[in-house]
């Protein structure tokens, strides 16, 4: 829980452009041996994974088969119930939390995050508190949550923006405190208002950390949701999974974590695309 | 550089010495001894505000506590005081059996695998999607899987903390590793060392910050996982202690856990911090210190 907001902000992404961005061409004879070997590594998994199944060798009742996954998927989709309600109604009440909870936790942890920045002496006082509570478990505040906001939907909205909150904190503090003071007196000395240099130099200059306190907030939202639903909740994908594990259904469970790579993968498309608007003025890696 | 004419545009001999520009260089570098005291007022004064609130009946105690019941509650529970069933001790070390069996065996894992991956850039290539979907996969929807396959003992906790561990470690020794210069091989390799020397004397050596820093990352993501195991399918262990006073209304209880749950998770950190420091002692200070970022 040591160290200190003076330096890059760090994030858990994986490295930018993909993991295997050095490679200069690969030695197996191109592009189409790679595709070949990635279809085949998912198609050999899926295979043993149907074959062991069905010969018996893993348990159907704790591993589930692929095949009845992709049914359950398929009948999912088409609005088969699940737990209670359709996937549509878990995906509505699980997004919507994110929704407002990310909306809420974003705009307050940016807010704070700059006011705290922007003073040498405020952020020297709450630079430890701030490292303290970005390092933190802070699944282990969600049962306090609960106790406060009571079962259900304000506890998962509150959760969500908890987590959103203190991403979005730590990153825009350690941006806004990054930003170059010569910029700042440049653009003082040439006139410009208070007002103005806000705007038009600090939060563009801060604006590469902040977009990561965004980014990661959104792994970080969807961990916030699915663990209040865990916690104290009775509809939602999280909340869909700890039945599955219950009642002891894998196959619902596959389909239904399918759905929460499905949400993850397109509210981070969201937020890229939001990144990249807002970064436009960068040259591009 | 023409820029640093601006730098200071007061001519250095005429700062006078006047009462509101001492506190305006104070306010720009505050020293060490101002800043640790203001350090300690704020954290004090939230507690007093607290303290205050919930004895004036501003917020509801039964809710809330206060820091005087946890500090009292905290105290009894280091004495041996029995908490649902159990001493915090024997919580502890339910819960630190779980961390640390899983964050050793997902540490090595997943290191060996982002080795694995960094030198073989055919390998990379195959599995970059796969990667990048586990990246995107939320784990913690994953753990109760953990729960049907392995029951709610030790083991699906241990499980779901090498989950957690593994992707650190991996992202950040595939990272180190790719950081590491081409020519510093080739070099090596030219001057006739064996793939194993080059291992030992250029690939380990030059990631190893990388995966020291992921050690480091790792551990609070290591509480993590075990806290949830504890969350969805337990009756024992820190975690749960959080959880169970928690929906018993015992708000005093639920923060006395989480104190310990800090403590416990600094502890970790701090000795996670001295093996760093001493596997890799020609590290900058700087560094080493870069500590863990935001966890779930």
């Amino acid at each position: 829980v040591t160290g200190s907001a003076d330096r890059e902000p760090v994030s858990t992404l994986p490295p930018p452009g993909g993991v295997g961005r050095r490679v200069p061409r690969p030695r197996l004879g191109g592009r189409a041996s790679v595709v070949a070997a990635r279809i085949g590594v998912l198609a050999v998994a899926l295979a043993a994974w149907q074959v062991a199944a069905g010969t018996g060798a893993i348990d159907t009742r704790t591993f589930s088969e692929p095949l009845l996954v992709a049914e359950r998927f398929w009948n999912t989709l088409f609005g088969a119930v699940v737990f209670q309600g359709t996937i549509y109604d878990h995906l509505l009440v699980t997004g919507r939390a994110i929704a407002i909870g990310y909306a809420i936790g974003a705009l307050t942890g940016v807010a704070a995050g700059y006011l705290l920045g922007r003073s040498a002496l405020v952020a020297a006082v709450f630079e430890p508190y701030i490292v303290a509570l970005a390092a933190i478990p802070k699944i282990a505040i969600v049962p306090v949550l609960v106790m406060f906001f009571g079962l259900g939907e304000p506890s998962e909205i509150a959760s969500v923006a908890l987590m959103v909150f203190i991403a979005a904190v730590f990153n825009t503090f350690s941006g806004v405190l990054h930003v170059d003071e010569e910029l700042v007196r440049l653009a003082r000395l040439m006139g410009a208002k208070r007002l103005t240099v806000v705007l038009r130099v600090i939060i563009p200059a801060a604006m590469p950390s902040i977009m990561i306190g965004l980014r990661t907030g959104v792994p970080f939202a969807m961990i916030g949701a699915i663990t209040a639903e865990f916690v104290a909740s009775t509809e939602g994908l999280g909340w869909a999974v700890q039945q599955a594990s219950a009642t002891f259904d894998p196959t619902s469970l596959f389909a239904i974590v399918a759905y929460l790579v499905l949400l993850t993968a397109v509210l981070g498309q969201v937020v890229a695309f939001a990144q990249r608007r807002a970064l436009r003025w960068q040259p591009r890696p | 550089v023409t820029n640093t004419v601006v730098t200071d545009v007061r001519p250095a001999a005429a700062v006078p010495q006047r009462r509101s520009d001492r506190w305006a260089a104070l306010r720009r570098r505050p020293t060490r001894l101002v800043r640790a005291c203001l350090q300690a007022a704020v954290g004090l004064g939230f507690l007093g505000v607290w303290e205050v609130a919930a004895r004036t009946g501003a917020i509801d105690e039964l809710l809330f506590s206060r820091p005087t019941s946890i500090v009292v509650r905290v105290a009894a529970m280091l004495g041996g005081e029995q908490v649902y069933g159990r001493t915090i001790y024997d919580h502890i070390s339910i819960t630190m059996q779980a961390i640390l069996i899983g964050y050793v065996i997902g540490s090595v894992a997943g290191s060996l695998f982002g080795f694995l991956l960094g030198r073989s850039p055919f390998l990379a290539k195959v599995f970059e999607p796969y990667v990048l979907i586990f990246f995107a996969i939320p784990k913690i929807a994953i753990a109760p899987l953990f729960i049907i396959i392995l029951g709610t003992g030790l083991q699906s906790k241990v499980a779901i903390v090498v989950m957690e561990v593994f992707f650190i470690m991996f992202y950040s020794t595939l990272r180190g590793v790719l950081q590491i210069k081409e020519d510093l091989i080739g070099l090596a390799r030219v001057m006739g060392a064996s793939r194993m020397t080059v291992l030992r004397s250029v690939l380990l050596p030059a990631s190893l910050p990388s995966m020291l820093m992921g050690l480091r990352m790792a551990v609070p993501f290591a509480m993590i996982g075990a806290i949830l195991g504890e969350y969805i399918a337990s009756n024992r262990g820190i975690g749960w202690l959080v959880l169970y006073s928690g929906s018993s209304l015992d708000s005093t209880g639920t923060f006395a856990a989480i104190v310990f749950l800090l403590v416990l998770t600094w502890v970790l950190d701090r000795l996670v911090g001295v093996i760093e420091a001493r596997t890799a002692p020609w590290l900058p200070k700087d560094e080493k210190s870069s500590a863990p970022a935001t966890a779930g």
